[in-house]
């Protein structure tokens, strides 16, 4: 096996402890500062809901309990963090690349390319999905006891139907029971994002919170446009832009490759799939090829 | 051993810096490549360390490529880049604790004590030091790695005068028999002493590469009132000038000018070819 693809366990922890010394304050205010940011919007809705329920029972007929939140009401927060988190913390990746004196440090610790590679995968992409789902279940847990010792003690009206705490593999939950496409169509799509933000972190730099959206937008919409194209070259009504605006594009869900599974459908899923394998290896190719 | 041969490099949309440029060194000596500014020595050095790669021709460090930046190799290679890049919230004590286990040979009493030559106290931040300081904190852990190949950039730039020689006194005193030093500098002055070969680069190839007893054995280093007729080159110096001349078989050996031999070199007074044609002379 070539050195430059060798795993060793002592260059591994001395990248992660280079890593962790370098950085210590980034990595604990992120964590620090996510957990308390979402114990702030956990009770700043419970208190909404608290007060929205009072306006309403002085109101409105009302039973007086208040708008419950219940458990699976959290997953869709849980998801846009996930997001916010893609972009600012997987985005990350490859900080000390990002100036020419830190690169030439970084570039010539004695480690493989591809130990320097895992450790920024595991510093930007596992560690970040790793804590982030513990962090947002322990803050609604706190949350949900900081609310309900509130209103024990400062609160006239108790008699309230109390949230939820998050309950950690709901989180996870998809609506289907067993794999569908939409099933891979919506893993694909939760997985590019961050896959597209790490290769970012290596390709554009600081400004990879920025230009990797901006490409995926672009991208996003020359797909748009060509499928736009392809149904106006085969059917040249199907497109009026003028006194009557019309747009027939081709069914997106005919025709159909495989019963139930449209060839639209397959074709994004496959390239959703080949774009997370290939920006890990585009960006490891990447590492390899960095001078400085 | 270093082997390069037919080296071209350029920077993007800039003219070539070097082209076929061949060069070689065995292990265990103290070089200093000298050139003008903008001559590619730190470039060169950036090279020989596989910081950045070749367009054309092939580099050997050892026996390794450092193109492929393996572990083996970056084991044995220590580059102290001019603009140095540390982490200025750490103790000197933390820098050792996150760089130190990186290179197996790394000599934690000789750091200290060349911390204490230098004069750098252990527990203080580095980013409380001034550039001077951090720089000696790095050359210290530089000679410390004990890794076979030191790249110095400039070393002594940003040192005060006792530093400086007690730099020298540290390299001397603490380069193992196979350990290369390279220092690319251009206070010519802080490494006379120190190096025992010189390089010097100039319009994209190496213009000199001679062994210091070579040159003082070749040459005569000297000062007169008048420029002697067998100078191959003078410069003026207060009341007379300092000048080149070859070295004739009866005449006393004398130290090595660097800073006159680099200006005879760069003007074109003196070349690789005038040394071959005097061995050629000779034998």
């Amino acid at each position: 096996m070539s050195n430059s693809l060798q795993i060793n366990g002592t260059n591994i922890s001395n990248l992660i402890r280079y890593e962790w010394m370098n950085r210590k304050k980034m990595y604990l205010g992120a964590g620090l500062g996510m957990f308390l940011f979402l114990i702030f919007l956990f009770l700043y809705i419970f208190y909404s809901n608290y007060q929205t329920t009072a306006l309403l029972s002085k109101y409105i007929i009302s039973d007086g309990k208040n708008i419950a939140w219940e458990a699976g009401n959290y997953q869709g927060i849980f998801i846009v963090g996930v997001f916010f988190l893609a972009i600012f913390a997987t985005g990350q990746s490859f900080l000390d690349l990002r100036e020419k004196k830190a690169a030439r440090q970084y570039l010539l610790l004695p480690a493989s390319h591809l130990e320097k590679y895992l450790v920024q995968f595991l510093g930007r992409f596992l560690l970040p999905l790793m804590i982030y789902p513990i962090l947002f279940w322990l803050a609604s847990v706190l949350s949900v006891g900081i609310f309900k010792l509130s209103i024990l003690l400062l609160f006239e009206n108790k008699a309230i139907d109390f949230p939820e705490a998050a309950q950690f593999f709901q989180l996870f939950s998809l609506p289907f029971e067993q794999p569908t496409i939409v099933y891979w169509f919506l893993w694909g799509s939760f997985l590019l994002i961050p896959s597209l933000m790490f290769l970012g972190g290596i390709i554009f730099g600081k400004l990879n919170f920025v230009l990797m959206p901006l490409s995926v937008l672009l991208f996003s919409g020359l797909m748009a446009l060509s499928f736009l194209g392809l149904s106006w070259i085969l059917q040249l009504d199907s497109i009026i832009l003028g006194e009557q605006m019309k747009f027939e594009v081709l069914n997106f869900d005919k025709p159909e490759i495989f019963p139930g599974i449209p060839l639209l459908l397959l074709v994004i899923i496959v390239l959703f799939w080949i774009a997370i394998f290939l920006s890990y290896v585009v960006s490891y190719y990447r590492l390899t090829e960095k001078e400085a | 051993m270093i082997s390069i041969q037919n080296l071209s490099f350029s920077y993007p949309k800039k003219v070539s810096l070097f082209h076929e440029l061949n060069w070689e060194c065995s292990d265990g000596s103290i070089i200093g490549l000298l050139g003008k500014n903008g001559a590619g020595k730190s470039t060169f050095l950036r090279l020989l360390s596989g910081l950045i790669f070749p367009k054309n021709g092939e580099v050997k460090v050892g026996l390794q490529n450092p193109r492929d930046r393996q572990p083996d190799f970056l084991k044995d290679i220590f580059l102290i880049p001019d603009e140095l890049a540390i982490p200025i919230h750490l103790k000197v004590s933390d820098y050792t604790k996150m760089m130190a286990p990186f290179y197996p040979q790394f000599d934690f009493v000789r750091f200290e004590t060349l911390l204490k030559e230098f004069e750098i106290e252990e527990n203080a931040k580095l980013g409380d030091f001034s550039f001077g300081q951090q720089k000696k904190v790095v050359l210290a852990f530089g000679l410390s790695t004990n890794c076979k190949f030191l790249l110095f950039d400039e070393p002594t730039n940003g040192l005060d005068i006792p530093s400086k020689s007690t730099f020298r006194k540290a390299v001397a005193a603490n380069l193992g028999d196979q350990q290369t030093l390279i220092i690319a500098t251009h206070l010519v002055k802080d490494v006379e002493n120190l190096i025992d070969r010189v390089v010097i680069l100039g319009d994209g190839k190496v213009k000199l590469d001679e062994d210091l007893l070579a040159l003082s054995d070749q040459m005569n280093f000297g000062y007169a009132i008048e420029m002697p007729e067998t100078a191959i080159y003078s410069e003026k110096s207060g009341v007379g000038l300092h000048f080149i001349q070859t070295r004739q078989e009866n005449q006393n050996q004398s130290q090595v000018n660097l800073e006159l031999l680099f200006n005879a070199v760069v003007s074109g007074a003196i070349s690789a070819q005038t040394f071959s044609d005097q061995n050629q002379t000779t034998s």
